[in-house]
């Protein structure tokens, strides 16, 4: 702690608290989160020491980078990651930013090369969202958010606990209970910050509860069936439910973003799927005629991060 | 029946106590007990063999080959086990969905060391590795790769007949 300078709160999570900081050697600023020093005797928290070795083994271009990390005196861990100044999440909230379609393609083509490399190296992030997309000064997206990714060997047999993802962009097998998904879950949640991308605003808002959130899943791509998705009957949700749902067919995305591009919309489109097995994977996607046409994304060194300085009178 | 193994284990190293190298207790026949208590301990428990050898060859080998540990230090048996025992706590938070209760580690060791010991030990050892505890290969890694691509491909399991 003695080689850092905290210099404010960030933010606060329910294991840990983010600060930022600078290094006092190099004046270099860094993101510095805490993790509450565990009541009990159980020593160094395992979350801390399962991000630190997710992360140095997933080192890429678009995923934050861990600079340090060490111990306090009183028994809490501090990971040190490079700074960075903004998030998607502060981008799209502020209206002055402008967001073109280059820049669309550009945004989640970062986050997209991001995937493939966790999904590469076996990794299911399993909380992706815009604020977890973090952004350093020259452009590059950098992926944040690591405390619930896992190791995940791809077998079936595997179990997963459903208690992961934001609610508007948790997958619908995630919803219905399975414990058996795979990097497919993480690529509805790219699906989600893609259609975000596009609309400027959340595009599936459930209201707090997972069964609201399943409902406007539903309303937009249909209620589950034996052609759309067939292993969805053997889902513990939809297995132990009592109560029917009446069948609604699926609305066109075409419908619903009408300002976006021919090939956006397919690329979306092979994304969001309610059967997982058919969803693009972060690869295939990336070699998706979307990313080779025109326009080309704009270079990640034009993208706009901040607000206009506001003009001189 | 672990009770008897380490009774055992330790009557086999008081014998040893005036071998005079720079670290008694730092020789092969001990590591070799120590990684069969591991596992033993492992197995007990129903972690998966990675975990063990994880536990050894990333944190407990490499702790103990740093160049922190002073040639004047003196380091037991005992010492070797809290190592031992604290990589192994270490490696199931890292790997296991569960996690080892440090009271019941320590009581293994009969007196030993106590459940503080293996807390500042856990401390030692990350510092002195700077932190670096991701995934290095283990052998059983080797061998499930070898197993992976003989299933994929039969034609390499029959060419090798």
């Amino acid at each position: 702690m003695e080689n850092y300078r905290i210099m404010k709160q960030l933010g606060q999570g329910v294991w840990s608290r983010t600060y930022m900081g600078q290094q006092k050697d190099t004046d270099q600023l860094v993101a510095m989160k805490k993790f509450k020093a565990n009541s009990c005797d159980e020593g160094v928290d395992f979350k801390a020491l399962r991000e630190i070795k997710l992360l140095s083994y997933l080192q890429h271009e678009h995923i934050i980078r861990l600079v340090d990390s060490f111990a306090t005196p009183d028994m809490a861990v501090v990971l040190v990651y490079e700074y960075a100044h903004t998030s998607l999440d502060q981008i799209l909230r502020n209206r002055d930013i402008p967001l073109s379609s280059p820049d669309i393609k550009q945004h989640i083509r970062m986050l997209l090369l991001a995937m493939d490399a966790c999904h590469e190296k076996q990794i299911l992030h399993r909380e992706l969202n815009p604020e977890n997309m973090f952004y350093l000064e020259d452009g590059t997206m950098k992926l944040r958010g690591f405390d619930l990714a896992r190791m995940h060997d791809g077998k079936p047999n595997t179990l997963l606990s459903p208690q992961a993802f934001a609610l508007w962009y948790k997958p619908p097998e995630v919803l219905m209970r399975s414990q058996h998904y795979s990097f497919s879950a993480d690529m509805w949640s790219v699906g989600c910050i893609f259609a975000e991308l596009m609309l400027r605003r959340p595009f599936l808002m459930g209201q707090f509860t997972e069964l609201s959130q399943l409902d406007k899943i539903f309303k937009v791509f249909g209620t589950p069936n034996e052609s759309n998705w067939p292993d969805y009957a053997i889902l513990p949700l939809a297995w132990h439910s009592t109560v029917p749902v009446p069948p609604v067919a699926a609305v066109s995305l075409d419908g619903i973003f009408t300002a976006a591009p021919n090939d956006a919309i397919s690329l979306l489109k092979s994304i969001l799927v309610l059967d997982p097995s058919n969803r693009l994977t972060a690869s295939q996607a990336l070699r998706h005629p979307y990313f080779s046409n025109e326009p080309p994304p704009t270079p990640k060194g034009n993208l706009i991060l901040s607000s206009p300085p506001p003009e001189a009178n | 029946q672990r009770n008897d193994y380490m009774a055992l284990y330790y009557s086999n190293n008081n014998n040893n106590n005036n071998t005079r190298s720079r670290h008694p207790a730092m020789n092969e026949r001990t590591r070799q007990s120590m990684v069969e208590l591991l596992y033993e301990i492992g197995d007990y428990c129903h972690f998966r063999r990675e975990t063990v050898s994880y536990a050894v060859w990333n944190l407990m080998d490499r702790y103990l080959s740093s160049s922190q540990q002073s040639p004047l230090m003196e380091f037991t048996t005992a010492d070797y086990q809290l190592v031992a025992s604290t990589s192994l706590f270490i490696a199931v938070k890292v790997l296991e969905p569960v996690s080892m209760d440090v009271q019941s580690l320590a009581d293994l060791s009969q007196g030993a060391f106590s459940a503080d010991d293996i807390l500042d030990m856990e401390r030692t050892i990350l510092a002195t590795l700077q932190w670096r505890i991701a995934h290095g290969p283990t052998p059983i890694q080797f061998v499930q790769l070898y197993l992976s691509i003989l299933q994929m491909d039969g034609r390499v399991l029959a060419e090798s007949e």
